[in-house]
């Protein structure tokens, strides 16, 4: 039956656009890390102002 | 050390709204049973109505938080306000996208401009509006200043244009309604309410954690700025 | 003998009316908005003549299709001046010289749209006769509830055009924010307005929609004082 087809697709679009929405988390939390390590590494480098 | 262990906690909750959603999903397709008139697509109802109250709950939200970031000028408001917004951009989207794949077979049309769907639309319109002017400023503090002004003008005026909207035409399918005998059958309320509760304890955790990567990404810039400027004084 | 120490800053009526005056005063040394605006919604008017003719018009008839291309013209040609309303302070700064004076924000804010307002009311003066002509309908018999309503819900959409316009203003690549603040935003507005007047063109008197009426109207007094709450942190630095 063709009503399926929207049901499915009613569906998907959540489930989908949630998942999306969760990568596009995930992906800064771990460009947020890096950029953390970055900043710790330079800071045990640098000498502390006096 | 700290990080891993709170990623793992994070990665935990997920796991656990995601095992909750699929339950809705059983609920919706196993135990609620089909609708007299529309038949099996009204099912799409479960997830569409949940996800439009979320999106207006999280304008409320990012209402509160624009009117606390103005009152205060601390940070965490303006992440919470920039969370709010994308959140609300998201449900906002679900919305208007599930709507019309519900609307055509049911009513076949793909779109009306009727109360609801015109709301929803506008809604998302001035949303990405205060999502653009946060990218769009000079600064991170005009940002949020200009889009927590906006963002109180955007929300007060929803109501406003629902009810111009409503009087104006009137054709959504009203499920609940006052004076109405419930047309809803037990299984179908349960199924309902449970859908429901998942989308709200859904957003609440991504709201936490869209927050928590804003109020981080704030401190790391700003960590960023101090240690180049030590590196051009020493 | 005593004189005051400083110069006591001007109340909030007379300073919006300074600042109204001067832009106003300056727009009409060069006609700039004006001539913009006349001529874009001329253009408009007429393409809107191509799409709809004059049996189109008679046949759906006049007060279902020129209330629509009134406001819509209206919208669009308003949005010119709004822009151009705080442009011409960002070329020398001015903008920073206003808020650095003793004029209170919301004052600011006020002079700025009555101003704009204005503008966009001498517009429509020129237009109504116009569409009058293009698309065969009796102004006269309508002028004073049509002056009404076109009042009303201009001054709502000057207020809002004006806000958003030092919103766009103070972003880097604003024009496009404008518009796209300004439409939905004022939408119950323009439905307000489109019921109105052809409401007022059909011949009905304006109580039969005192509901809209009242919708502009308080929306109007609704957004001047959310305007002028947070009209400060718009323009501050």
């Amino acid at each position: 039956m063709k009503s399926y087809a929207f049901l499915f697709w009613g569906y998907n679009v959540v489930w989908i656009g949630i998942a999306v929405y969760v990568a596009i988390l995930v992906w800064r939390v771990r460009r947020l890390d890096g950029r953390l390590d970055r900043l710790e590494q330079r800071l045990s480098r640098e000498p502390e102002p006096r | 050390m700290a990080k891993r262990s709170s990623h793992a906690a994070t990665a935990l909750l997920l796991a656990i709204v995601g095992v909750l959603m699929l339950g809705a999903n059983f609920m919706v397709f196993v135990y609620a049973p089909d609708e007299k008139v529309m038949g099996a697509v009204q099912r799409i109802f479960y997830f569409h109505v949940p996800a439009a109250i979320v999106a207006f709950t999280s304008t409320f939200v990012m209402l509160g938080a624009s009117i606390g970031y103005l009152w205060t000028r601390s940070r965490i408001w303006d992440c919470l306000a920039r969370a709010a917004t994308e959140l609300a951009l998201l449900f906002c989207l679900l919305v208007l996208i599930t709507g019309p794949i519900w609307a055509k077979p049911a009513w076949g049309v793909w779109w009306t401009w009727e109360a609801r769907l015109t709301t929803t639309l506008l809604l998302g319109l001035l949303l990405a509006a205060c999502v653009m002017v946060r990218s769009y400023a000079d600064s991170a503090e005009q940002g949020a200043r200009l889009a927590s002004v906006l963002g109180i003008v955007a929300a007060l005026d929803v109501p406003i244009i629902y009810k111009a909207v409503d009087w104006w035409r009137g054709q959504h399918p009203v499920v609940f309604g006052p004076g109405k005998k419930d047309p809803l059958a037990p299984e179908m309320r349960a199924t309902f309410l449970f859908c429901l509760l998942v989308f709200l304890l859904l957003y609440t955790l991504l709201l936490v954690l869209r927050t928590r990567i804003a109020c981080h990404e704030e401190r790391a810039r700003d960590a960023a700025e101090t240690v180049a400027a030590r590196g051009e004084a020493g | 003998m005593s004189r005051p120490a400083r110069p006591v800053s001007p109340g909030f009526l007379r300073s919006s009316w300074i600042v109204a005056s001067k832009d106003l005063r300056l727009e009409g040394r060069t006609l700039d908005a004006i001539s913009a605006m006349a001529v874009f919604s001329l253009i408009v008017l007429t393409v809107f003549n191509f799409a709809f003719d004059l049996t189109t018009v008679r046949s759906v008839g006049v007060s279902k299709l020129v209330p629509g291309v009134l406001w819509t013209t209206f919208a669009f040609a308003a949005i010119i001046a709004f822009a151009r309303s705080f442009q011409t302070e960002k070329f020398r700064d001015s903008l920073s010289a206003l808020v650095l004076s003793p004029v209170d924000r919301g004052a600011l804010f006020a002079g700025k749209a009555l101003a704009n307002f204005v503008l966009v009311l001498v517009l429509q003066a020129a237009l109504l006769p116009l569409s009058a002509i293009f698309f065969d309908y009796d102004l006269l018999a309508v002028a004073a509830p049509l002056l009404f309503v076109v009042v009303l819900h201009t001054l709502g959409i000057a207020e809002l055009g004006t806000f958003f316009a030092a919103v766009a203003v103070r972003v880097g690549r604003g024009e496009a924010l404008l518009a796209t603040l300004l439409f939905p935003v004022s939408s119950p507005l323009v439905i307000s307005a489109v019921k109105c007047t052809s409401a007022v063109l059909e011949g009905k008197p304006l109580a039969s929609v005192q509901q809209w009426l009242l919708v502009a109207a308080g929306f109007d007094v609704l957004y001047f004082l959310v305007a002028l709450v947070t009209f400060e942190y718009v323009v501050e630095d």
